[in-house]
């Protein structure tokens, strides 16, 4: 039942995206507020092989590229994610801590986060993003880290949660 | 167990060119993607309304929290700027109604020949006693003497009773103590009106023989130099007449034209006119409408049969 966990996490990641778009996005928090998205792909991630992660990032970052509001270059958060998504995914799978840690899985989605913002500022600003600058890279590691820092425990804890319940239905199928 | 093998590897570099190809392509070429994006728009903008309709109230309620510190002053600001409109229209109100006033009373003024020095009333009421004056911010600095008299722009308001450097005491015509010669307009006949206080005034006639209706108007009539009355002003109009039989006098109650109770701006007669206006500064009084009688006839019509009475049932 492989197959389900990545529908299940696919769906997963779409859910937040709309929610993120449409709710999130509206309550105008200060310093941009949690990205969902971001913190959803990289918590699943830490429980996937590495190309796997590669492709969801791939996917996800297709997803971010062309559904509205978006507005970026297709391609920008495609190749951000894929690179990060198959870096996390590649750690995590030599060392089972990242996994069953949740400091350490904590850690390293702050982490990953932290390479999305540098990644997306340095493709951004090589495909000639105007609105970009250092002030605004600045402003998106500290409060991005801020808030997703918040918001990773509760995407861990549900993620846990999906993975547990997608193995008891599995078990219970054979 | 490392799964980062060759094929991994070349998979990461495929997926980095495939980006790295679209990134191309849409610098390239705006339009090469827009069928994606245009599918990808009508696939999440239905779950995004979705999601919108379900959750903008909690959505607007935590947007709010979130910038409430903003929306609180911004409340703060907008009732300032309420309580400023509001004082300001009633300003602007205040403003017509002694704008009305002051030119009624110049209107007056004007036709009489009467100098005048318009003020406002600062103050209304007897500090002591039960008397009806008002306080007008006039005084010897405007050159403002005792017994002048006082108008509004509907007639008079009463004398200058006392004076000081910037205010002055007007006795109003309803003071119980006030007395002032009238002549009725028309007849000429000449009277005394006095005040009763919150009554209407009253008006004795000093010539029983005079005729005397209700409707009738009452001028002042004039004092030596103008003092403390000048002539013409319109004191009121006659509302009641009393006949007593081998009286020597008429009495009669008249209605003030000026509205006492609502004075704001009045002014004050320095120098009276040189020429009696006699009845000119009288308001014009109504004149009774006709009412048309109809009256209808009724002939009986030559063909018509009358109609059959109802037969008693036995």
């Amino acid at each position: 039942m492989r197959g389900t966990r990545e529908i299940s996490a696919f769906i997963a990641l779409l859910f937040g995206y709309v929610i993120q778009t449409s709710v999130i996005a509206r309550l105008n928090l200060p310093m941009g507020g949690p990205n969902l998205v971001l913190v959803l792909f990289l918590v699943w991630a830490l429980r996937h092989e590495a190309i796997t992660a590669a492709l969801v990032g791939f996917v996800v970052g297709l997803l971010l590229d062309l559904a509205p509001p978006g507005g970026s270059t297709v391609g920008v958060w495609m190749i951000v994610l894929t690179a990060v998504g198959y870096g996390v995914g590649s750690i995590a799978a030599n060392n089972s801590d990242f996994r069953d840690s949740p400091v350490i899985a904590w850690l390293a989605v702050v982490a990953g986060l932290a390479f999305i913002f540098v990644g997306r500022f340095i493709i951004g600003i090589s495909v000639g993003e105007a609105q970009l600058n250092f002030f605004a890279l600045f402003k998106l590691l500290v409060g991005g880290l801020l808030w997703n820092s918040l918001l990773a425990p509760v995407a861990l804890w549900f993620s846990k949660w999906m993975y547990a319940t997608l193995s008891e239905q599995s078990d219970a199928l054979r | 167990m490392n799964r980062d093998t060759r094929r991994s590897r070349f998979g990461l570099g495929f997926l980095l060119v495939i980006s790295l190809f679209l990134i191309t392509l849409d610098l390239r070429s705006g339009s090469a993607l827009k069928g994606p994006r245009s599918i990808a728009n009508s696939v999440i903008t239905p779950l995004q309304q979705g999601v919108t309709r379900v959750t903008e109230p909690i959505g607007n309620f935590f947007a709010e929290l979130g910038s409430l510190r903003s929306t609180q002053q911004q409340i703060k600001e907008l009732r300032k700027e309420n309580d400023q409109l509001k004082t300001s229209i009633i300003n602007s109100q205040n403003m017509a109604g002694q704008l009305a006033q002051l030119k009624s009373v110049l209107d007056l003024a004007g036709i009489g020949r009467y100098r005048t020095v318009a003020g406002h009333v600062i103050g209304m009421g007897s500090v002591a006693g039960f008397a009806q004056t008002i306080t007008v911010d006039l005084g010897t600095a405007n050159g403002i003497k005792s017994d002048m008299t006082v108008i509004s722009g509907d007639g008079l308001v009463g004398r200058v009773q006392s004076v000081g450097e910037h205010a002055c005491t007007v006795v109003l015509i309803s003071d119980l103590r006030f007395k002032v010669g009238a002549r009725l307009a028309g007849s000429q006949a000449l009277g005394i009106v006095s005040g009763e206080g919150p009554d209407p005034l009253s008006l004795e006639i000093l010539d029983a023989q005079v005729e005397v209706k209700v409707g009738d108007q009452v001028v002042a009539r004039g004092s030596v130099a103008g003092r403390p009355f000048v002539p013409g002003v319109p004191i009121g109009v006659i509302t009641e007449v009393s006949h007593t039989s081998g009286a020597l006098t008429r009495l009669a109650k008249v209605r003030p034209y000026a509205h006492l109770g609502t004075l704001d701006i009045v002014g004050i007669v320095v120098t009276p006119p040189k020429v009696d206006p006699r009845d000119a500064l009288l308001p014009v009084a109504p004149t009774p409408t006709p009412i048309p009688t109809v009256t209808v006839t009724i002939y009986p019509t030559p063909g018509a049969s009358p109609s059959p009475s109802p037969k008693p049932s036995n």
